[in-house]
């Protein structure tokens, strides 16, 4: 997954640049604040053995081998920030000393392994283990989807970076001047792989890992009271900015109607697509017909052209409606689902 | 001369062979591991040897080498100009060889990325991803599909793409020869010093030094994790085992890592580390690392102005 020098142009690694140093200088000041003096050694022990982690192979039913990038296995053992200086480092040794990843895509290659990996592989694991206790299966279970989930959302954002070259950078002919392989090719080529092979290979270490810590030293898992304490802060913030969102919806109504712009590509009724096509094909107007929804395009019922207003209103109530309908799901579902670790 | 009783395996004809025999193949992918890591550990050796090597880049400030260096490199990812990444390439084996790196050494180079982005490029020779004058025909008047997708009436090599492929393969090259010159000429400490004085922040310019000096013994634990593994091996016990197996090295080395990374705090406290590391030697420019960076401001010019 590490880019080479030459794939990505001047406007992504400086872009990816931009975004990943106030990353690093976060993490920075975070790690400064927990680990005080013992930060050096600590830290760059810990790039050491992240960097060594990714030459353990593992093997895959069939004889052949993968190798783990331990970012998301990192994250949950020190903390996603901690992760983020250790991956960071290790990339930026193998760039500099080793040629592993170009020195103009550390930058990007630091955004997708550094940085997307171990916070979405941390998160997903945080959201399975819930608090759960430190021996339990559910918490391997969530470091293997938490590997999983992390390696894939980097293969997914490498396949983006590298699939948007042909469009970012270009002659006047239209040639690529970068990698010449669109979205349309990088993404299905580095997601594929990684979806299918390598993220059970990151979720196999993941998983396993905490499952040998689980048994020589649960200590290390067991959930900080102060971090169990974040969800609920986290969780109100969420719903504060899900309330400010619905309130900004409206502008999705409002905006297309000021600049005059149709309906979004792909997402036409059949009186739309009659305009872009100039017919209707028969199957899709007669599966149209089967279900009539409450509120078609969030709109009031059995009015042809409502004013701007009551569309707005009509607009932010279903949008509340959506939210309440989606957190009554989960919460019905939450019962059944729960762990009885949870319980205990 | 035979094998005792206990090396036999129970229910099976004969005794059990050693983990190189073809009954226990089980085991190859822990001797590959063990390989990388003894392979890493002679690289950094190596690279080492050559940093102490009497050349001209050995003999630059870091600042001059990371500036000029890397500064090419950004200057080769902006050109797209077969003679300028020609004169780049040029120039990086000739510092090469006047620095005591061998021809062999360079061309070892083209085993590490460019002939993956060479074989990740031919696709892109094609006409279907790279239009262009066709200038050799693979197949023509074909009309077909495979699955859901509908083959080309004509699939051929264009000339656009034969040149799309030269470019890029030509600049990873480049820029990968350009980088590990930099490696194979500077002492991972110097680099890392260099950076700091450079702007990089003080916590990362020590964390890399202390990095590189410990990433040996790191790997020389895992090496050793993967040799014990190798000479106790008789037969593999199945996939689950060695899952478990690489799961116990990995948390093993993590724990031996992080016990490493106390013993060195307090080593460093002991001597009086208070959390800033201060260089025994100052690096100071001389008219020598000048002149190579103005080789080097002329050459990305040079390059830039041709495009």
């Amino acid at each position: 997954m590490h880019i080479p020098d030459g794939y990505l142009g001047p406007q992504t690694y400086i872009a990816c640049a931009a975004v990943v140093v106030p990353v690093w200088l976060v993490a920075s000041a975070k790690l400064k604040t927990s680990l005080r003096s013992s930060q050096v050694p600590f830290l760059a022990l810990g790039a050491a053995f992240s960097f060594v982690i990714m030459m353990f192979n593992i093997p895959i039913p069939g004889g052949t081998t993968g190798h783990a990038v331990g970012a998301v296995l990192l994250a949950i053992l020190l903390g996603p920030w901690a992760a983020v200086i250790g991956v960071s480092l290790a990339l930026i040794v193998q760039a500099l000393l080793f040629g592993d990843g170009g020195v103009t895509a550390i930058g990007a290659n630091c955004l997708t392994m550094a940085v997307i990996m171990p916070f979405t592989g941390w998160a997903t694991y945080r959201l399975i283990a819930g608090n759960a206790p430190a021996t339990s299966l559910r918490r391997g279970l969530a470091g293997a989807a938490g590997g999983y989930v992390g390696l894939n959302a980097a293969a997914f954002a490498t396949g983006t970076l590298v699939g948007l070259q042909p469009m970012l950078a270009h002659d006047a002919a239209g040639r690529a001047l970068y990698s010449p392989f669109g979205l349309s090719v990088a993404l299905p080529a580095m997601v594929g792989e990684h979806v299918v092979l390598f993220g059970f290979v990151e979720a196999i270490a993941t998983g396993l890992v905490l499952r040998y810590f689980q048994r020589t030293d649960p200590a290390r898992l067991v959930p900080d009271p102060a971090a169990l304490e974040a969800p609920r802060s986290l969780l109100k913030r969420l719903a504060i900015g899900l309330g400010i969102l619905t309130l900004l919806s409206p502008l999705g109504l409002i905006l297309p109607k000021a600049v005059g712009a149709g309906a979004a590509w792909g997402e036409w009724g059949s009186d739309e697509l009659k305009d872009v096509a100039g017919y209707v094909p028969v199957e899709l107007a007669r599966i149209e017909s089967t279900w009539r929804a409450p509120l078609p395009d969030y709109a009031p019922p059995d009015q042809a052209e409502p004013p701007m207003s009551r569309q707005v209103l009509t607009y932010v109530g279903s949008g509340v409606l959506g939210g309440l309908v989606l957190v009554g799901f989960i919460l019905a579902l939450r019962r059944p689902l729960a762990s009885p670790d949870r319980a205990s | 001369m035979t094998l005792p009783e206990w090396m036999s395996v129970a229910g099976e004809n004969g005794p059990a062979r050693p983990a190189r025999s073809r009954h226990a193949v089980g085991s190859r992918w822990v001797r590959r591991a063990a390989n990388g890591l003894a392979q890493l550990m002679a690289e950094t050796l190596d690279q080492r040897t050559t940093c102490s090597l009497p050349g001209y880049l050995q003999g630059l400030d870091p600042r001059a080498k990371v500036v000029g260096l890397l500064g090419l490199v950004v200057a080769t990812t902006l050109v797209h100009t077969g003679l300028a990444l020609a004169l780049a390439y040029a120039f990086a084996v000739v510092l090469a060889l006047a620095s005591g790196i061998s021809v062999r050494r360079v061309g070892q180079v083209w085993l590490i990325v460019p002939l993956f982005t060479l074989a990740i490029m031919l696709p892109a020779t094609l006409n279907i991803v790279t239009p262009g004058k066709n200038v050799g025909v693979i197949w023509q008047g074909v009309q077909g599909s495979l699955g859901p997708w509908r083959l080309p009436e004509t699939l051929a090599i264009t000339d656009t793409g034969i040149q799309a492929a030269v470019r890029m393969t030509g600049r990873t090259a480049t820029c990968v020869t350009l980088t590990l010159l930099l490696a194979y000429t500077t002492r991972a400490d110097r680099l890392f010093r260099g950076l700091r004085s450079l702007g990089m922040p003080a916590i990362f310019a020590s964390v890399l030094t202390m990095m590189d000096r410990y990433l040996h013994v790191v790997a020389q634990a895992a090496h050793e994790i993967h040799l014990s593994k190798l000479s106790r091996t008789i037969r593999s016990g199945g996939i689950r085992q060695d899952h478990q197996w690489v799961a116990a090295g990995m948390g093993s080395l993590f724990r031996r890592t992080e016990a490493l990374g106390g013993d060195v705090h307090r080593a460093m406290v002991s001597r009086g580390y208070r959390g800033d590391v201060h260089p025994m030697t100052d690096l100071t420019i001389r008219t020598q690392d000048g002149l190579f960076l103005v080789g080097c401001v002329g050459l990305a010019v040079m390059m830039l102005g041709l495009g």
